[in-house]
C-alpha cells in the first residue's frame, strides 16, 4: 500500500458506515450512522468532501437515485464500497490489530 | 512590462504636442535672471484646478540697444560680473544658461519648464500649471494604472459570474422550496450557491434530515440544526470546489 492509499480516521469509519448500510448508503444516513455509532458530529459537507476523496481513490463508486419531485428534482446518491476500497480497509484494520495486540489499555480486536 | 512605457511615452509626446500649439498672451511679467528665477517660478505655480496643462510664467527681456552686454553662461559667473559692472551704465550682463527641465527632479512629481520663442522672437518661459510625473515615475505612475485597470476588470468580471451563479441558485431555491418544509431560506441559499457537483445530493440530505427533525424536535431545533449544519458545512464545500478548480483534470461525476 502506498503512502496515498492509506486510509485515514474519518475515511475508515465512512468506508464502515457504508458497509454497514448497504444498498441504503447514502449523505445523511452515513452522517447518522457516524453519529449514532461513532458519537462523531460530522458535518454533510465533511462526509461529501470525504467520500469525493475516497472516490477518486476508486475505493467507493456511486450511482444516482431517482430524482425527487419535492426535491427540486434533485436525486440522493447512494455510495457502495469496491474491491480496493475493502481491501485497504482490511489493510488499515490489520495494521491495527497487529499494533494494539498486547497492548493492555486497549482493548483487543477480534 | 512594455505597455506601461509604450503608454508613458504617448503621454510625455501628447504633453510636448500641447505645449507646440501654444500661443503666449501680450503682457507677461520680465523674467528674472540668476537665483531669483527660480524663486519666480517657485512662486508662478498656478493652484487652479482647470488651468491648462502649460502656462507662460515669464518672457525674457530684450537686450537694450546701446548698452555693451557680458554674456555669462554660469551663475558665478553672472554674480561676478554684476559685481564688476554695478556702476557702469552703458555695460550690462546677461545670464545665458540652460533651463533645467524638472523644477525638482529627485521628486516623483515635478513641475515641468521649458523655454520657447514667441512670435515677437523673444524667449517665454512656460511651465506645467501642476506637479506632474515624469520618466520612470511616469513609468511607474501607469503600470499602477493599467494594474488597477486590470483589477477593476477582472474584480468586475467575477462579480458578473457571481451575480450570474446567484440568480441561478435563486432560481434552484424557488423551485426546491416550492413544495415540502422550508428549512431556512438563507442557509439553503447557501448551500446551493457553493454547493459543488459532486455533492449536488447534500441539500437533498439536509431537507430528509431536517423533515425528521421538525417531527421529533419541533421547528426551532429543526431550523437550529439545518443552519448549524450548513454553515459548518461550507468550508469544507467551497474547499471542495476550489480544488476542482485548481485541479480541473480530476474526475467529474
Amino acid at each position: 500500500m502506498g503512502r496515498g492509499d492509506s486510509l485515514g480516521e474519518l475515511e475508515q469509519l465512512i468506508l464502515v458506515a457504508i458497509l454497514r448500510l448497504g444498498e441504503n448508503a447514502y449523505g445523511a444516513a452515513i452522517r447518522k450512522e457516524l453519529e449514532l455509532r461513532a458519537g462523531r458530529n460530522i458535518t454533510g459537507g465533511s462526509v461529501y468532501a470525504t467520500l469525493e476523496r475516497l472516490e477518486e481513490k476508486r475505493y467507493v463508486s456511486s450511482r444516482l437515485g431517482e430524482p425527487v419531485a419535492e426535491r427540486g428534482g434533485r436525486a440522493r446518491t447512494y455510495f457502495k464500497v469496491e474491491a480496493p476500497g475493502i481491501k485497504a480497509l482490511q489493510g488499515s484494520y490489520g495494521a491495527l490489530k497487529k499494533m494494539a495486540a498486547g497492548v493492555k489499555i486497549l482493548p483487543q480486536l477480534s | 512590462m512594455v505597455v506601461p512605457r509604450f503608454t508613458a511615452e504617448r503621454t510625455v509626446v501628447h504633453r510636448q504636442k500641447q505645449l507646440a500649439g501654444l500661443a503666449a498672451r501680450a503682457p507677461l511679467p520680465e523674467c528674472p535672471v540668476g537665483d531669483d528665477l527660480d524663486l519666480f517660478l517657485d512662486r508662478a505655480q498656478s493652484h487652479e484646478r482647470a488651468a491648462p496643462l502649460w502656462i507662460p510664467a515669464c518672457r525674457e527681456q530684450p537686450w537694450t540697444m546701446g548698452r555693451v552686454m557680458i554674456v555669462q553662461t554660469s551663475r558665478a559667473g553672472f554674480q561676478a560680473c554684476r559685481d564688476q559692472l554695478s556702476r557702469q551704465p552703458r555695460a550690462g550682463c546677461a545670464l545665458e544658461e540652460r533651463l533645467v527641465f524638472l523644477s525638482n527632479a529627485r521628486a516623483p512629481r515635478s513641475v515641468a519648464r521649458v523655454k520657447m520663442p514667441d512670435s515677437r522672437g523673444s524667449q517665454v518661459i512656460w511651465m506645467t500649471s501642476q506637479s506632474l510625473a515624469w520618466g520612470d515615475a511616469l513609468i511607474a505612475l501607469h503600470r499602477l494604472y493599467i494594474v488597477l485597470a486590470l483589477t477593476a476588470l477582472a474584480f468586475s468580471g467575477m462579480l458578473g459570474i457571481v451575480g450570474c451563479h446567484a440568480r441561478s441558485t435563486y432560481g434552484s431555491l424557488r423551485s426546491i422550496r416550492a413544495a415540502g418544509a422550508a428549512p431556512p431560506a438563507w442557509a439553503e441559499f447557501w448551500l446551493l450557491f457553493i454547493l459543488p457537483a459532486y455533492a449536488q445530493s447534500l441539500p437533498v440530505d439536509c431537507r430528509d434530515e431536517y423533515e425528521e427533525r421538525l417531527k421529533s424536535q419541533g421547528s426551532a431545533q429543526a431550523a437550529s440544526w439545518y443552519r448549524a449544519n450548513v454553515y459548518a458545512s461550507l468550508r469544507d464545500l467551497f474547499l471542495m470546489r476550489l480544488h476542482r478548480f485548481l485541479l480541473p483534470g480530476r474526475r467529474a461525476r
